[in-house]
């Protein structure tokens, strides 16, 4: 139920002041102003007619688009997304923790510890057996054959 | 958010799809420039995805991310005014679907219309693109812009009297085209 009479002015201020902030769409309006101005719409030719005018720089307004096509951004967004930073460390499959340096880190020094190890073991050995069949070759060849072996005994 | 942090690859790129052309438009908006429009978007993901693993739950994306394209959109206008660069790439808004001939005139008025939002100051335009193009509320729109709701207000009412001026001349035409 419309009235055709004039709205007070102090009404008539507070609404144009609103619809020319934020034009005749109801979802643009404040939220604290909404339920107000809904009901001078609903009563008010004047509000209605108000609204009207507010709503033709609206509709001019919508005419212009504007979200300009982007699909040829999306890939080099994604790029950068940590779907793809996760996916190039295949580590965190294993470890979804953060700080995936400390582990690594561990790991690595441990590794490195271990190849020291076995590079280096090789030789002790290796100079151990030397040392034991040198000297057993030198305790061998001080020995005079003629004194401590009888002739026919070394078969 | 803890999706994307997480590294779920459809939480990104649903993430993308939605925000990304909104985020275009409003710096294209504001800086009138394709490819700064578009590296300003590109900055504002790398942004977020490196804010995502500390993102706060009552934080709203989209205002997050408005807010820093609209301070990065501010950084290159001013860098741009320092270095004394006239924005030679101004572009608007191509709506592809448009250019056919029959569309030709509607084309026009879309024209029209967007160059009489160019001509606005640059922060009744981002006022404007914020709360009617985006929908953000007054709370929102100032919040990203960093102003008060009456400051937001006041950018608003200017902007539309002044578009209303600068389209007044084409009035019939455009609102008959409108119809």
């Amino acid at each position: 139920m419309t009235d055709q009479t004039p709205l007070i002015q102090q009404d008539k201020e507070q609404l144009q002041f609103l619809l020319d902030c934020y034009g005749a769409y109801e979802h643009h309006w404040p939220e604290e102003n909404r339920v107000w101005m809904l009901k001078l719409m609903e009563v008010s030719t004047e509000a209605q007619q108000l609204r009207a005018h507010s709503s033709e720089l609206d509709g001019l307004l919508d005419l212009t688009p504007s979200e300009p096509d982007t699909s040829h951004l999306m890939d080099a967004i994604l790029a950068t997304s940590p779907v793809t930073i996760n996916k190039e460390f295949f580590l965190w499959d294993f470890w979804p923790y953060e700080s995936i340096w400390r582990p690594l880190s561990a790991l690595t020094t441990a590794g490195a510890f271990g190849l020291m190890l076995g590079m280096s073991s090789p030789n002790w050995i290796y100079n151990q057996d030397n040392i034991e069949l040198q000297e057993a070759y030198l305790a061998f060849s001080e020995v005079s054959f003629s004194s401590d072996f009888l002739e026919g005994e070394i078969n | 958010m803890i999706q994307v942090a997480q590294g779920d690859a459809v939480a990104c790129r649903l993430l993308v799809q939605r925000h990304l052309s909104p985020l275009v438009g409003l710096a294209l908006r504001m800086t009138r420039n394709n490819s700064e429009a578009e590296d300003i978007a590109q900055e504002a993901f790398v942004r977020l995805w490196k804010q995502s693993k500390n993102w706060q739950p009552k934080a709203k994306i989209s205002t997050w991310l408005y807010r820093v394209a609209h301070n990065l959109s501010i950084d290159a206008i001013r860098r741009r005014e320092r270095q004394g660069v006239a924005s030679s790439d101004i572009t608007e808004i191509e709506d592809t679907a448009t250019n056919q001939s029959g569309m030709r005139h509607k084309q026009d008025v879309t024209n029209q219309v967007q160059a009489a939002i160019s001509s606005l100051p640059e922060r009744q335009r981002t006022a404007i693109t914020l709360v009617h193009h985006r929908d953000l509320s007054n709370k929102e729109a100032a919040n990203i812009m960093d102003i008060s709701v009456d400051a937001l207000e006041s950018l608003l009412a200017r902007g539309r009297r002044g578009l209303r001026e600068v389209l007044e001349d084409q009035r019939e035409d455009l609102l008959g085209e409108q119809l």
